[in-house]
């Protein structure tokens, strides 16, 4: 694939334009804010930090690699696996449920602009409700049909994760745009070690922890008023 | 190869060992357990032990015929290179708690992990209650734990998983070295909860903001069940006692399937346990019909 397309293609796909449906999740954040926890830029980028460390690294990062690889070699059973085992993994109600709306949003706007049998067969299963559809799983597949190179793959997805949540900061502390640009800023060389450790990671070392941020995402299902859905 | 007949005070039981366990006796310690229904109470049926694990003869609170067990090891802690392996099995209709009289402490290891694997069965209309002791992981030690749960048609768990920072009224804090979960519950051969935490303080900062935060203890709750109609008032009624608990942040939210999760921080082992010996008689009332708590206080108190 040329170059500059790939390039287009990344950039497309990271856009805030794009209709992943992010925009409506702060996976926990919401009640940190809520609860007074988190006020201003650094509390931002402490929750990031934790969240992208905790449960992102060692875990829906190599969910993406894996299913990138799986989809590289047409291996869609693989790929179903992988969705199923993330599944359970994912334990609380509105981290779950917010995995799979961002992942079949993607696949459903993807699969509608890129002739792929893989991506349709992906959404038949979905459809079928044979396969779940979650982000990271979705995200490493279909990095794979754009003919993105893995590194690019990995931080675009790691990015796609950050500018979500950014703007979710920004909308909820409230913060200016500069400041989120800010906090991007700060957290780039995170997503580049983060996206390094993805690419040599195996299955067998999967693993997340995050209890605080868990548990705010448990409580965020009983807030009073909520902005987002997770 | 080398024959060993154990006596565990119920049933003698034939076990052979080749030459690789018999030096890893004291080390290598195993426990199977099988409970059955017999005459509308369950009784431990099977058991087998290795040094330094052992069991106690079933004990009996109440008339549910519930079975009330401990598992013990009456040395002092794990030490590098130990393994211990649990084994339990409850039977069609079966019904036993069980829990430990101490909690796991794991000492300060140069090279060797102390391991420590369960696996469990429950079976068809089965109700385990397994409520272990927490673990705490001493300065410099390397722990690794692995819990697999097999559960069949209309059986139900309630399960708890907890561990310290450390030995925490010394002032010791995340100043292990490597600690090592892995749990799965696999309801009717599909998977409800797959969970691998893997902490290492040297590399990572756990006491920031989304990890431990202020708190010395974590832990959480399994409860599993087939009965979802019961979801909804379970965690309405355990939300209700963690909004109210001193000492603690937790939060409730259902699994992907069968069953909800509870989990907690906790300043201490002490509002630890209380909280889960508040959620105890809500899950016996609620998913087990039972109201037979008060004979309980033994364990909890």
């Amino acid at each position: 694939m040329d170059k500059h397309i790939q390039i287009l293609n990344t950039l497309q796909i990271t856009d805030s334009l794009f209709p992943s449906g992010a925009f409506a999740h702060s996976f926990g954040l919401e009640t940190y804010v809520s609860e007074g926890l988190i006020k201003n830029r650094d509390g931002l980028i402490r929750f990031l930090t934790s969240y992208l460390t905790g449960m992102i690294g060692r875990c829906d990062a190599v969910f993406a690699r894996l299913s990138y690889e799986s989809a590289k070699n047409q291996d869609i059973a693989n790929i179903a696996r992988l969705d199923k085992l993330i599944h359970s993994m994912k334990l609380t109600r509105e981290m779950r449920e917010g995995s799979i709306h961002i992942g079949r949003q993607i696949i459903c706007v993807i699969g509608e602009m890129y002739k792929s049998d893989l991506l349709n067969m992906l959404l038949n299963m979905i459809k079928e409700k044979s396969m779940y559809g979650h982000h990271p799983v979705v995200s490493g597949a279909v990095s794979s049909v754009l003919g993105m190179d893995i590194e690019d793959a990995l931080l675009a997805y790691l990015y796609s994760n950050v500018s979500g949540l950014v703007a979710a900061g920004i909308r909820l502390i409230p913060l200016g745009h500069t400041d989120g640009q800010r906090v991007i800023n700060e957290i780039k060389p995170l997503l580049v070690r983060i996206a390094k450790e993805a690419e040599s990671l195996k299955e067998d070392d999967i693993s997340s922890f995050a209890p605080s941020i868990e548990i705010m995402s448990m409580r965020h299902e009983y807030l009073y008023t909520r902005l987002f859905k997770s | 190869m080398a024959l060993m007949q154990l006596s565990t005070g119920l049933k003698k039981m034939s076990y052979s060992l080749n030459d690789n366990e018999l030096q890893g006796i004291g080390k290598h310690g195993r426990l199977r357990l099988c409970f059955t229904r017999q005459d509308g109470k369950t009784i431990l049926n099977d058991s087998f032990s290795t040094i330094p694990m052992c069991a106690f003869q079933p004990f009996y609170l109440d008339e549910t015929g519930c079975a009330y067990s401990y598992i013990v090891n009456p040395t002092s802690g794990l030490v590098g290179g130990d393994k211990i392996e649990i084994g339990i099995t409850i039977d069609n209709n079966a019904h036993a708690f069980i829990t430990t009289p101490s909690a796991t402490k794991v000492y300060k290891s140069s090279k060797d992990f102390s391991h420590q694997d369960t696996e469990i069965f429950v079976k068809k209309n089965g109700i385990l209650e397994y409520l272990p002791g927490y673990v705490i992981p001493f300065a410099g030690s390397l722990y690794s734990q692995k819990m697999k749960v097999y559960m069949e048609e209309s059986s139900t768990a309630f399960i708890l998983d907890s561990f310290t920072t450390g030995r925490n009224a010394r002032g010791e804090h995340l100043s292990f070295k490597e600690y090592r979960s892995r749990t799965e519950i696999i309801y009717c051969d599909e998977p409800v909860v797959t969970e691998r935490i893997l902490l290492r303080p040297d590399i990572e900062d756990y006491d920031d903001l989304g990890f431990f935060e202020s708190f010395t203890a974590v832990a959480v709750l399994y409860l599993i069940f087939d009965n979802l109609s019961l979801q909804c008032p379970l965690i309405a009624d355990i939300k209700g006692l963690l909004d109210k608990a001193d000492d603690i942040i937790g939060g409730v939210s259902a699994l992907p399937s069968n069953g909800i999760l509870v989990r907690f921080l906790s300043k201490g082992v002490i509002p630890l346990t209380r909280i889960v010996y508040s959620i105890f008689p809500i899950f016996r009332k609620r998913v087990l019909c039972l109201d037979t708590t008060s004979s309980l206080n033994r364990f909890f108190l």
